[in-house]
């Protein structure tokens, strides 16, 4: 219930944001599941001609034990045939995030710091001239990289496959 | 626009529900099953640890993508179980939904041909570094012909969901009037020192106010040596079996080892001033080529207090 209450007051606190420019800048809500987690991303993004940065916190929940993390991601997304506002637009995208879960188990922390790159493509759908929504899938790498408070012959640093897909909704300004 | 707005709070706030990708969020997979009808014990027991290596042959590897854990196999274990009787033992590296063996509930298909109760704690989620496809749970569990009250199975060591030791505690009613309780454990293997310690320490915490005779079991992964210092955290409240029986019975199971490679790494404690020892042995020739562990024995009984 706590999750769903905050769900809904970032949305409302992003799409409180009027415009100010003109549709140069974004404000997106999207819903991620990765390989590890599943977040909230509330980002801006700028655009400049087909070419799209976009960046945000993460805020979300780890699969296995459930614990709230925060991160950050950046996005890069280009659209080879421009943004138009009246078809749907695709884009290729390429994600960098991070975010750290440290495990506590009596008095053994492990501290987590996970970084992951995914490449992919998505869609915009223009729901009319300022509210689109947004799609993406993507696949990429992993790297874990740990700190533990007792001896151990466990890697340090571990590496896997990263996966994305998202979904959400978008306000141009 | 303000009902499509609301229709997407909604989606939003519904679609942040199990939207995994790739990875289980199973946290802690523990469950019992009493399937046969109240049995009471007199007190004495036969008592058994035995790490089955997923139901794999004793060279084999669980881990390369081949595949083991077939009905053949399996009943050779049951097979090693009815011919000796016993009253309750204690398996490890039991598989549970794991890709790479025929049967998915070995526990269950074990118990029902055993006529015994029984009990499943994971220890860790499988991953393996050659074959990312595989997936599944290997842990610990606990025969009964008793009946089985309870059971746990917290953490004693976490590092992360595929990399982490749990120790099943299951509560068995012997009688009416008498309980104990069987720990069955599996420590890692080729841990450091500060791990071992960690992880017997958090055995002990999670047992030391119980005023229930317990039996410690398990494949501890560390070579027995008299006076061993993680072996000897455990005295206090606990015997070690190989400590207590005969002379000639400790030379004859450390002659031959639990472990294929000659190394003792199974373990039966008895918590102190709760219970009598008779013999401590290692199965039977004709059952060593099951596993790359050999099942070890007590003959024990419950002292009345």
């Amino acid at each position: 219930m706590k999750f769903k209450f905050i769900i809904f007051l970032i949305l409302l606190n992003s799409v409180n944001l009027y415009p100010q420019a003109n549709g140069e800048i974004d404000v997106v809500i999207e819903n991620i599941s990765t390989t590890k987690a599943i977040f909230l991303y509330p980002s801006i993004g700028f655009n400049s001609s087909k070419i799209k940065i976009q960046g945000g916190m993460l805020i979300g929940n780890e699969y296995v034990n459930s614990n709230t993390i925060l991160g950050g991601q950046i996005d890069f997304m280009f659209f080879p045939n421009e943004r138009d506002i009246k078809l749907f637009n695709f884009y290729f995208i390429a994600n960098i995030n991070y975010f750290n879960n440290p495990q506590r188990f009596n008095t053994s922390l492990v501290k987590n710091s996970i970084y992951q790159i995914t490449l992919g493509y998505g869609f915009e759908y223009f729901l009319s001239k300022s509210i689109f929504l947004k799609s993406n899938i993507g696949l990429g790498g992993m790297v874990e990289k740990r700190k533990f408070n007792f001896d151990t012959n466990d890697p340090i640093n571990k590496y896997g496959f990263a996966g994305s897909v998202s979904f959400g909704l978008g306000y141009r300004l | 626009m303000k009902n499509i707005l609301i229709i997407f709070i909604l989606l939003l706030s519904a679609s942040c529900e199990d939207f995994s990708l790739l990875e289980r969020d199973q946290e802690n997979v523990f469950f019992y099953e009493n399937i046969i009808e109240n049995k009471n014990s007199t007190g004495n027991l036969r008592v058994a640890t035995f790490n089955i290596n997923l139901g794999f042959c004793s060279t084999c590897n669980p881990f390369n993508g081949d595949i083991g854990g077939d009905f053949e196999h399996l009943d050779k274990i049951i097979n090693l179980i009815n011919s000796l009787n016993f009253d309750i033992i204690s398996l490890q590296e039991v598989a549970h939904n794991y890709d790479a063996t025929v049967i998915k509930n070995q526990i269950k298909y074990i118990a029902a041909r055993t006529n015994m109760n029984y009990a499943y704690g994971m220890n860790r989620a499988i991953q393996t570094g050659s074959n990312l496809h595989l997936s599944g749970i290997v842990g610990n569990a606990v025969l009964s012909k008793y009946e089985i009250v309870s059971v746990e199975n917290p953490v004693i060591r976490y590092i992360d969901y595929y990399n982490q030791n749990h120790c099943l505690n299951v509560r068995i009613k012997l009688n009416p009037n008498k309980e104990i309780i069987i720990l069955n454990s599996h420590l890692q293997a080729r841990s450091t020192n500060e791990e071992k310690e960690i992880q017997i320490r958090n055995i002990i915490n999670e047992n030391t106010n119980s005023n229930i005779p317990i039996i410690l079991s398990g494949d501890f992964n560390i070579n027995y040596t008299p006076q061993n210092y993680f072996l000897s955290l455990l005295n206090e409240q606990f015997h070690n079996s190989l400590d207590i029986i005969s002379d000639s019975e400790r030379l004859e199971v450390l002659k031959n080892g639990t472990y294929i490679n000659g190394s003792t790494l199974d373990y039966l404690f008895l918590s102190k001033n709760n219970f009598k020892i008779y013999s401590g042995y290692i199965v039977p020739l004709e059952f060593r080529n099951i596993s790359d562990h050999f099942a070890y024995i007590i003959d024990i009984s419950l002292l009345e207090k």
